[in-house]
């Protein structure tokens, strides 16, 4: 792999700083600080879930044989495999090795991009099922308690959709990164960004795992 | 590049705890299987907190910051569902005869509602 040097200095933190390692345990706490916010975002959706799950076990349960859990399983091992890239971008980056950073980051897009793909599909298979009680769409539910089986589906889809729209956040940071990488203009900063945006990726993936667990894995 | 056994280990912890996971869902479905998937959520997330994120690595600071989330998180689940746990809700007093005719399992959140226009 090729490295590119730097046209910056690396040993000069920002001017509000003392030095680069204040710099990054500012950087890293601030962005722990907005993952606790987004903590809470998820918390109040999964609390309430939880409340609902606790009062109608039974229909909540049976409602969740209706997922895809196949497909609900390839996107959860999709998503963690994105985490793994990601991880390995920021140690390539620390390495500076441009060629090698570049390339993990668009195979964790890639792997982004396969996931909203695969979860647009599932979205589109409970559409034509009938099993999207959102926007005004008609709900038949081919069991018993319909009502309260909506009242699942309201949960899966506001926690999905919800999730769907943090990756897309997610990927379109990763575009950035991807062109800051190839201009590679100052690797030390490049290695804080691309740490952070991890954190807001892996924090991402650990949302999933509760979205899988409580709406695929939970089922009668 | 330092340090790339460590995620790619945690990588392949998580899949097979996962695997573990969907595999009770589907032979062991019930309380047990929905504990167990539960179990194995706390340790899928942890694994990506500790290796992925950087907590392993991480100042004790950081790790406070980190804890007090999910502290926050546990607070406002506990005082919610204790509310709920706390009193029998499957009762439904003033749950309307049709609702009963229609809901045969159980209206606990319907005697909520009903509690609340009283």
């Amino acid at each position: 792999m090729t490295t590119t040097p730097s046209t910056t200095s690396k040993a000069v933190p920002d001017e509000q700083f003392d030095d680069l390692t204040q710099q990054r345990q500012a950087v890293l706490m601030g962005m722990w600080i907005f993952l606790a916010t987004e903590l809470m975002l998820f918390g109040g959706i999964f609390t309430a879930f939880t409340v609902y799950r606790f009062a109608y076990p039974d229909v909540f349960a049976e409602a969740a044989t209706h997922l895809d859990l196949k497909l609900g399983t390839l996107n959860t091992v999709l998503l963690v495999t994105s985490s793994l890239f990601m991880a390995l971008a920021e140690r390539a980056v620390n390495a500076e090795r441009r060629r090698l950073t570049l390339t993990f980051l668009l195979v964790t897009i890639s792997i982004g991009v396969i996931f909203l793909g695969i979860k647009g599909y599932e979205w589109h298979h409970e559409y034509t099922e009938k099993l999207m009680p959102i926007l005004g769409l008609e709900f038949i539910y081919p069991g018993a308690n319909p009502d309260r089986a909506e009242m699942f589906f309201n949960f899966y889809y506001v926690l999905t959709g919800l999730h769907a729209v943090h990756m897309s956040m997610g990927l379109v940071m990763l575009t950035v990164l991807v062109v800051f990488t190839m201009r590679w203009r100052d690797p030390p900063r490049l290695g804080r960004q691309i740490q952070i945006n991890g954190l807001y990726w892996a924090f991402v993936d650990v949302v999933w795992v509760f979205i899988f667990t409580t709406q695929y894995l939970l089922r009668a | 590049m330092k340090d790339v056994r460590a995620p790619i280990l945690a990588w392949g912890a998580y899949l097979v705890v996962l695997g573990a996971s969907v595999a009770a869902t589907l032979l062991a479905p019930g309380l047990m299987g929905h504990i167990f998937s539960l179990l194995c959520a706390a340790i899928l997330a942890s694994l990506i907190l500790m290796f992925f994120m950087g907590l392993r690595a991480a100042d004790n600071l950081l790790r406070v910051f980190a804890l007090a989330g999910l502290m926050w998180l546990t607070i406002m689940v506990s005082l919610t569902m204790m509310d709920y746990i706390s009193r029998d809700i499957n009762e439904c007093p003033n749950a309307q005869a049709d609702d009963v005719a229609i809901n045969t399992q159980e209206c606990p959140l319907d005697s909520a509602r009903s509690s609340d226009k009283s």
